[in-house]
């Protein structure tokens, strides 16, 4: 069975649901679902740039051959997909204090327009 | 191994040791952040009193493309080290006269800072972005205000999620198609791509360029985040994240798209100059434009930023060595004026609670030195003669009027936006300066300005950081506008090496181990 | 020595002006009046073409063509830094006084080094320095300007905002003309554009409007004369004269040192003639004689003295500029000759307006009056002065207006000089207006106690005086230096010697001339003395139909006949909308800044901040058809 049609929608399924997400609403907490589905479906896709069919592990267990096609899955896109989930849960963790801010300031989660002819601190 | 590992190293390290000393702040914590970043601005001044022979730094002695390297030159090592300076100056200010802040204040600065010196000096595209958004990650915590509405941020943050979020498509599908990320090795495989890579990773990857650097339509987040971060971290955000944005999105051009991002497009050859370009001139003309009606002050610096960073999109899209100069040029001189500014800033909004600069009236009756500085951060933004923005100006007049219509359309908007924009910025200067008894005569002053009857706590009385860090940004700006040679022996060799038209590029023998004798010139090394 | 003398006038006074920044009131300025003298000695004794070009060059090779200092004293350089620099050495000398400890501006440091940047614009050999000294100069006028109230900024806003939208359109000529020659040397690029001009080639055109622009903005020239009777009026009082005196000036030193090579020296056929002119110079006389005569109408309705002169000067500058448009050698010497007396006679009128003042503390005419009595030497300033501004033989207005005429004469230009002469005899409404005003009439009871002004305020007024009747005695004391000036752009001279000067249809003696008018003069004079007796009447000793002005509720300081004092022509000329492009620019900046707020909070609005994504989307797919 071919998985990479099926994966490959479904990332372009979990960007599409993230995109709509982010301008269906102003609910902050929606926006942070939101670009949350969009960031995984993305890693999806990073992780598809990397396979190949009948790739293995990418870890050296035993001797392989240098000549001809590699044995293995590209490495590249599986680091790649590491350091984004660590970006991705950075901002995520950032985005729900601001939230949180946002609602101590506001009352609610409902981000519109910056209050005019407030006091500014600093 | 370089010196130069240390602007990226040093500031990490201390950024993960500071809260072992307690995450209340104490003199201790201060001095140790402050000294960091004072250290390293010594670095950095200290290479580049010697010579600075390009070298490339190859990283955990993996050589590229397969590992990462750094590449440093005069030109990024005298960028590096302004943002050291500009560092200093808003960090020492926000201890002496802004709101107090937790240790987190200080190790995000410093986070910030081991950021953008690895975006400036990555040879990368992945770690360009990881920098990119490390930095961007931090600019948000520090921009994020203590009291009152965070929605400014928020929308920063949405933004640069979602710009974030398209470079990383945008790289996915590029290494899906090139195969590497070594942003030289990169550029020799652009033209092979199939186009729908191309355009498809090239528009993703500039998502992100442009929003870092508030290019029209996706500077919607910055007026607000300016106005409610504190003015320390409204110099940061104009000095060091946009340009840190501006120097990498310029590498991506001069590396990667190599000719595509020249006007007129060469046949063939995908060309983003024009829509850049484009977009570049709105948001040049259209930020100046907003700077005429906006009465706050803090958001007028911002889109003062804005229409500056679209000038210097114009130039980068132009693409040709004068032009490119000009940009380097805009950027330093960018940064430095506007730091003056928001020390200025920084110090009226402290002493009046309001960022209107309408309330700002006065102020400069008792202290004349924000008149002053705010005068010279003018100068140094819209480039009157003999400060570095007139050198940058000069450079992208000459650039852009070879480059037939679209560069002389470029020239007449550069006219009508430096004049509204020296109109708005000395209107809010001469308000610093006018008197204090004239102002109860004109009719539009907002009685609820304590501008120079409230008697200021000491926060607000201008204090050693303000003076040293303004005077030391005077000291660059007129270094930089007296003497401009050396900026542009730099700037010029650093685009020759980038374009590769110097005989042997070190830029271009990082990556021969991968492609020997692509050209003929590069030395082949075993 | 010599080799630095240049640099040194151009970079010593900045210099100064920093020193001068740390130094009590009185040392300020006198330093700043030593620099003029010292400055205006030294132009006066060197000669054009004694002193080498000076080049140092800056090391920004990187940037194409070579940049530096250059400065070099060319004959017409040299002429318009003589006769400025002596006309700032008198202003500074009033100003040395005039700056006591209550009327203290302030602005020494800042007046020293703009001398610096002013005879930086004259000296420059390269379009780099000339732009830096001309962007500099306008800066520190700004400040001067605007450094104290609000109106006074806007007014120096003004002037800095059309500044600089001139000075950068220069920039951009200046690198399109190096583009192709590799060169911003002033004399290499009028080469270029000469040849341009001659070989048709479209470029020329843009190439020379961007110059011009730059030119005709500082000069004032419709549709840019509305930014004097701002700044003119607005600035220090004592400043006023170096800035309607000297520094209107160096638009028109622009427009001759690039129009006078590029128009004389093309051949015949290659540029478009009207009537005999070069299309540009036809319009641009065109302009001028428009300015001459919209000048000249918004001084006579205007009740503030300085607005007045500063009206007045947009008026002479049109004069100026329609002599230099009838593209003749008489036309260009008449321009250079009516430019210098300018000077003087503007410098007079601005100086005794000062003087006025800071005695009275008036601007607006209709408060004073009588004050001859009280001001003798400051009257007869200002009469001598506006004789030679109205024309009137035989002052030295006379000369240079009469060549005026005589260039347009000669190419029968007969609508412009009836422009002309329209204005001329409307200067000499509004010129009386003034005096009358000012001087005449009664003297107000608050100005009783007036005095005239101390010695050394009235050295410099002496001097004009004595220079306008020298120069109406014999003009050759202009036109010998003028003469020089169009040898070295290889014109022929003007066929005059001291007194005689000959024009297209007729030449004047003018010192017989003199002779006759002083000989009236005295004449008038002595029946003045030998005359009746007279009866010193106070105002409020008066009547109309045997009423008394107390009768209908007027007071010493409402009596006064010099407000609306041309009432009957203004409605004469209501019709006619001399508001109109001052209105058109504010409706521009007023449409500019609803664009901008616009922009501004509707860009960053919440609303939009989602729909940038979307624009970011179609952006993509746009980009995905293009390619």
């Amino acid at each position: 069975m071919n998985v990479v049609p099926i994966v490959a929608i479904s990332a372009l399924l979990l960007f599409g649901i993230g995109l709509y997400g982010l301008w269906s609403g102003r609910n902050v907490l929606r926006w942070i679902l939101a670009v949350g589905l969009m960031e995984t479906g993305i890693n999806v896709f990073l992780v598809l740039t990397g396979w190949r069919p009948g790739g293995a592990v990418p870890i050296i267990t035993g001797a392989f051959s240098t000549r001809g096609p590699s044995p293995f899955i590209d490495p590249v896109p599986s680091a790649l997909v590491l350091t984004s989930i660590v970006i991705g849960l950075g901002t995520t963790t950032l985005a729900l204090a601001l939230a949180v801010l946002h609602a101590r300031a506001h009352g609610d989660l409902e981000c519109g327009d910056d209050p005019e002819n407030a006091e500014v601190l600093e | 191994m370089s010196a130069a590992v240390a602007f990226i190293a040093a500031p990490l390290a201390a950024a993960f040791l500071l809260p072992l000393l307690g995450t209340r702040p104490t003199w201790g914590t201060r001095a140790a952040s402050l000294l960091t970043l004072g250290a390293l601005f010594a670095l950095g001044a200290w290479m580049l009193a010697g010579p600075v022979p390009p070298h490339v730094i190859v990283l955990g002695g993996w050589r590229a493309p397969f590992g990462i390297s750094l590449y440093v030159d005069a030109s990024s090592l005298m960028l590096v080290t302004l943002f050291e300076l500009l560092a200093l100056a808003a960090l020492w200010f926000q201890h002496q006269h802004g709101q107090e802040k937790p240790v987190s204040f200080d190790v995000l600065v410093l986070v910030l800072m081991a950021a953008g010196a690895g975006a400036v000096l990555t040879q990368d595209l992945f770690n360009l972005f990881v920098f990119l958004e490390i930095a961007t990650v931090a600019a948000l915590a520090l921009s994020a205000p203590q009291t009152g509405s965070p929605r400014g941020v928020i929308r920063y943050w949405l933004f640069s999620a979602v710009s974030g979020a398209a470079m990383l498509l945008g790289i996915a599908i590029l290494y899906s198609g090139a195969g590497t990320l070594n942003l030289v090795d990169l550029g020799a495989r652009w033209g092979r791509l199939a186009e729908p890579v191309r355009w498809l990773s090239g528009v993703l990857i500039l998502l992100g360029f442009l929003v870092k650097m508030e290019i029209m339509p996706f500077h919607g987040w910055a007026p607000a985040t300016y106005r409610r971060a504190p003015s320390s971290v409204g110099l940061l955000l104009s000095g060091v994240v946009t340009g840190l944005a501006a120097f990498s999105a310029w590498k991506f051009f001069a590396l990667v798209l190599r000719g595509g991002t020249s006007l007129p497009p060469v046949s063939g050859v995908f060309s983003f100059s024009q829509a850049l370009f484009g977009l570049g001139a709105l948001t040049l003309i259209l930020g100046a434009l907003a700077m005429l009606a906006e009465k706050d002050g803090k958001r007028l610096l911002a889109f003062s930023t804005i229409s500056q960073m679209g000038l210097v999109l114009m130039a980068l899209a132009l693409g040709n060595p004068r032009a490119v100069r000009g940009a380097l040029f805009l950027v330093f001189s960018h940064a430095l004026g506007k730091s003056l500014l928001f020390l200025v800033a920084g110090i009226a909004v402290s002493r009046t609670r309001r960022s209107e600069w309408g309330a700002w009236r006065g102020l400069g009756q008792s202290s004349r030195s924000l008149v002053w500085f705010w005068f010279l951060g003018t100068a140094t933004v819209v480039g009157l003669p003999l400060v570095p923005g007139f050198w940058g100006k000069l450079s992208f007049v000459g650039g852009a009027l070879g480059m037939g219509m679209w560069g002389k359309a470029g020239v007449a908007l550069l006219i009508a936006a430096t004049v509204a924009e020296s109109v708005a910025l000395l209107r809010v200067g001469h308000g610093l300066w006018e008197h204090a008894d004239l102002r109860k005569r004109s009719g539009d002053v907002d009685e609820t300005s304590a501008a120079a009857g409230a008697a200021p706590a000491c926060k607000a009385c201008a204090g050693v950081s303000y003076w040293a860090g303004a005077l030391a940004i005077s000291a660059g700006i007129l270094w930089m506008g007296l003497w401009p040679a050396t900026f542009t022996r730099a700037f010029a060799d650093t685009a020759a090496a980038y374009a590769g038209d110097q005989p042997v590029s070190v830029v271009r023998t990082s990556t021969d181990a991968f492609a020997p004798r692509r050209d003929g010139q590069g030395q082949v090394k075993p | 020595m010599t080799k630095y003398l240049l640099p040194a006038l151009v970079i010593l006074p900045p210099v100064l002006g920093l020193l001068a920044a740390f130094l009590p009131r009185l040392l300020r300025w006198l330093l700043l009046f030593l620099t003029a003298l010292a400055t205006a000695t030294v132009l006066v004794a060197v000669r054009p073409g004694e002193m080498m070009p000076f080049s140092a060059a800056l090391p920004v090779d990187a940037l194409g063509p070579a940049l530096g200092l250059h400065l070099a004293l060319t004959p017409t350089a040299w002429f318009f830094l003589v006769m400025s620099s002596l006309a700032t050495a008198s202003f500074t000398l009033f100003s040395l006084v005039f700056n006591d400890e209550r009327h203290d501006s302030g602005i020494a440091p800042l007046y020293l080094a703009l001398l610096g940047f002013g005879s930086g614009v004259f000296l420059a050999a390269d379009w780099i320095t000339f732009f830096v000294c001309w962007e500099l100069a306008s800066v520190l006028t700004l400040i001067i300007v605007g450094h104290r109230r609000g109106h006074a900024f806007s007014a120096g806003l003004w002037y800095f905002a059309l500044s600089a939208l001139g000075s950068l359109s220069l920039l951009a000529g200046a690198w399109w003309i190096a583009l192709h020659n590799g060169s911003f040397r002033i004399d290499d690029s009028l080469v270029t554009l000469t040849g341009w001009v001659a070989s048709g080639r479209a470029a020329a055109w843009p190439v020379l409007g961007l110059f011009s622009l730059a030119f005709l903005t500082k000069a004032a020239l419709f549709p840019f004369h509305m930014w004097p009777a701002f700044a003119h009026a607005e600035a220090p009082d004592d400043f006023s004269p170096f800035l309607s005196g000297v520094l209107i000036k160096y638009g028109i030193y622009g427009l001759f040192v690039v129009w006078v090579p590029v128009f004389f020296h093309t051949p015949e056929g290659a540029v478009r003639t009207i009537s005999g002119i070069p299309w540009p110079l036809y319009i641009l006389g065109w302009v001028s004689a428009l300015t001459a005569v919209v000048g000249t109408l918004m001084a006579i309705f205007t009740n503030d003295a300085k607005r007045l002169l500063a009206w007045s000067t947009v008026a002479n500058l049109g004069y100026i500029g329609t002599a230099l448009s009838a593209h003749s050698v008489l036309g260009t010497a008449a321009a250079l000759f009516h430019l210098a007396n300018h000077m003087v006679f503007k410098g007079a009128m601005f100086t005794t307006v000062a003087a006025v003042k800071w005695r009275t503390g008036e601007r607006e005419m209709h408060r004073m009056g009588g004050l001859a009595l009280r001001m003798p030497l400051t009257f007869m300033t200002f009469l001598l002065a506006i004789i030679a501004a109205a024309g009137i033989p035989p002052m030295s207005g006379f000369a240079s207006k009469w060549m005026i005429f005589q260039a347009l004469f000669e190419k029968q230009l007969v609508f412009q000089a009836t422009a002309l002469f329209f204005a001329s005899t409307g200067a000499f409404l509004y010129l009386y207006r003034a005096l009358h005003s000012i001087f005449l009439g009664q003297l107000s009871t608050r100005h009783e106690h007036v005095r005239e002004v101390p010695f050394l305020m009235a050295l410099p007024m002496v001097a004009f005086m004595l220079a306008l009747m020298a120069v109406g005695f014999a003009p050759g004391l202009i036109l010998k230096p003028v003469n020089w000036v169009l040898a070295s752009h290889g014109l022929d001279a003007v066929r005059s010697n001291w007194t005689i000067v000959v024009g297209a249809t007729a030449h004047i003696d003018f010192a017989t001339l003199f002779g006759v008018f002083g000989f009236a003069a005295a004449l008038v004079f002595l029946f003045f003395v030998l005359g009746g007796r007279r009866t010193k009447v106070p105002m409020m000793d008066n009547y109309t139909s045997g009423e008394d002005p107390a009768d209908w509720g007027l007071t010493p300081e409402r009596y006064q006949y010099a407000y609306a004092f041309y009432q009957p022509i203004r409605v004469l000329f209501s019709r006619i909308p001399l508001g109109a492009t001052e209105a058109l620019f504010a409706r521009v900046a007023r449409a500019l800044v609803r664009t901008g707020s616009l922009v501004a909070d509707g860009f960053a609005s919440a609303a939009f901040s989602t729909w940038s994504i979307l624009l970011g989307a179609a952006l993509l797919i746009l980009f995905g058809v293009l390619s």
